[in-house]
């Protein structure tokens, strides 16, 4: 509307011009010349008179932007209507035919930082295309202005060597950079048909514009990054819940025996796993490992080994064989610093013969009826390093009566980060005093007192215990 | 973690000092180990007598380094190795893969020859 309005000024004033020339021709030949000289005289007045009009009408305009803008932004809208807005009322403000706002993007492809399209105006719309627009940043009007951090203004484009052409029809140009946080991230940018459309106190208004795209920007990759870190959240929520789900989910009924085992991870996702693995009527395996690491990545690793050890346990009996197998497998399937420690072993119910293999695991700690302590170490070094290791199998037979704990590093190292670690003499201590309790009360007796070891000084890893009594 | 570098003729000792507890730990270490290797540096020592704790995953770093300099023809051993450290090899058995010496000179005079 005031666009249209300044305009039409334009127009009387250039009319009143012609008519002032005719006028001064024709009044050569006589009447009335006195009086049209004065109307002429008076014509530099109106002229002055339109000029303020139309200088306060556009300092009107300015502020008008500046202030929808504003309350605009305050409102919390998306980036795509800001900068909308944005280049829409700059329109009234300063005139254009094509308007745009540029940030800088990193694109290998073209070795470097590039000028992509965020949101345009009366370009052809092939440049919002990924594949036709990349200008880089040291090229073009846009680039002197992101490089220079300074608004320009360019009244014949055809003149300047650093214009590249975006659209055929542009003479004059006029860019501001958008900053944020003491950084370029990019321009807007507009572009008129008519050589010296822009005028130079345009700049300042361009800047301030620029700065509001800059909020706008920097709110919207706010919000984005919020976004994300809620997806993040929900993705590990189910990554835990799956882990949860791959670990048992009460301890098996065997005959003779009662057996307990319990996971306290430290994060969200832990990298200690055991299991309970049924294999026939009389044997059970039981299982205890230590991914090293947290988070997915041991998560993926626990889950990976589950498998493969379910998996062999069901065709292959011999429990050297099977670690051989996983150790094998998991030397080819993760990186050099990703290892697996686990102690595993196959209880026969009607016998109490305990068959297993120690792989680079703390020892699993038996105490006898009488008294005598036991550590379970004969197996072979941890899994996933080493392709050519082999392993032994060692073999116990638990008598009645007897307690057996098997655990990860998590129980015994409590505390030793700070000072002495909780250790396994205290465990066996503790187990010996617990003699007539569940295989439950025990394994929770053994965290419980491994935390309170700690006592919130240290860094508590990923906490499991088994716990096996034969009555 | 904190982590020193000094050459001594064709070897380098890096030095670890304080918690390995595996983390970023795992690749600043890596780095460091990358840098000589670049540079033609294939023998390495890493003195563990500043470290005062390890866990199980800053063994991963240390078999970490070791397989990273393996891949590059190079040499690993260690020196110095704490009681704690000690133990966490003897567990895992990877006394049998980690050559060690009880003094840095000691690990340094076994390159020669």
């Amino acid at each position: 509307m005031k666009a249209t309005f300044v305009q039409e000024i334009d127009r009387a004033l250039a009319s009143l011009r012609k008519f002032q020339e005719s006028l001064e021709k024709g009044s050569q030949e006589g009447g009335g010349r006195a009086q049209v000289l004065e109307i002429a005289g008076q014509l530099p007045k109106v002229e002055q008179l339109l000029a303020q009009i139309l200088q306060g009408l556009s300092f009107q305009t300015e502020f008008d932007l500046l202030r929808d803008t504003a309350l605009l932004l305050a409102r919390a809208v998306d980036e795509d209507q800001v900068l909308s807005a944005i280049l829409e009322g700059l329109k009234n403000a300063i005139p254009y035919e094509a308007a745009g706002i540029f940030l800088i993007r990193d694109d290998p492809e073209r070795g470097g930082a590039v000028i992509r399209a965020q949101k345009i105006l009366g370009y052809p719309k092939e440049l919002l295309a990924y594949d036709k627009f990349r200008q880089k940043v040291d090229e073009g009007i846009l680039g002197w202005v992101i490089r220079n951090a300074r608004a320009e203004l360019v009244d014949n484009v055809l003149e300047d060597p650093r214009y590249i052409m975006a659209r055929p029809e542009t003479r004059s140009e006029i860019a501001a950079p958008i900053i944020s946080k003491g950084v370029v991230i990019g321009c807007i940018n507009l572009e008129a048909d008519r050589v010296g459309a822009f005028r130079p106190d345009s700049l300042r208004l361009l800047e301030n514009l620029a700065s509001y795209a800059a909020v706008a920007l920097d709110r919207a990759q706010i919000h984005r990054e919020l976004i994300q870190a809620r997806e993040f959240e929900r993705e590990l929520e189910i990554a835990r819940q799956i882990q949860l789900n791959l670990l048992p989910r009460g301890a098996p009924r065997f005959e003779g025996y009662d057996i307990a085992g319990l996971n306290v991870p430290s994060l969200a996702i832990g990298g200690d796993y055991y299991d309970f693995i049924r294999i026939g009527s009389e044997d059970l395996g039981l299982v205890v490992a230590d991914v090293a690491g947290k988070g997915v990545a041991a998560g993926l690793v626990m889950s990976g080994l589950r498998a493969a050890l379910r998996a062999r346990v069901e065709t292959i009996y011999a429990i050297k064989k099977v670690l051989a197998d996983i150790n094998q497998f998991l030397c080819e399937s993760t990186g050099a610093d990703r290892f697996v420690t686990a102690a595993y072993g196959v209880l026969h119910g009607p016998s109490g013969r305990f068959t297993y293999v120690n792989a680079g695991h703390n020892p699993s700690f038996l105490l006898h009826p009488n008294g005598q302590e036991e550590w379970l170490k004969t197996g072979g070094p941890l899994l996933g390093v080493m392709t050519e290791a082999r392993f032994e199998q060692g073999f116990v037979d638990l008598p009645h009566g007897c307690i057996l704990v098997m655990y990860t590093d998590g129980i015994v190292e409590a505390g030793g980060d700070v000072a002495e670690e909780y250790g396994g003499e205290r465990m066996a201590r503790l187990v010996r005093t617990l003699r007539g309790e569940s295989a439950r009360a025990i394994a929770r007796a053994i965290e419980r007192e491994a935390v309170a070891f700690n006592g919130g000084r240290g860094e508590l890893d990923d906490r499991t215990v088994i716990v096996v009594k034969r009555s | 973690m904190k982590l020193k570098s000094e050459r001594h003729g064709s070897v380098v000792v890096i030095e670890l000092k304080g918690k390995i507890m595996g983390g970023p730990d795992s690749a600043v270490f890596r780095d460091e180990l990358k840098s000589h290797l670049d540079s033609g540096v294939k023998r390495v020592i890493v003195d563990l007598g500043k470290v005062d704790w390890m866990n199980s995953s800053g063994l991963g770093i240390l078999i970490g380094g070791l397989t990273t300099v393996k891949n590059s023809d190079g040499e690993m051993k260690l020196a110095r190795v704490t009681e704690k450290i000690k133990s966490l090899l003897m567990i895992t058995k990877l006394v049998q893969v980690f050559e060690s010496y009880d003094s840095v000179e000691d690990a340094i005079a076994s390159f020669a020859g």
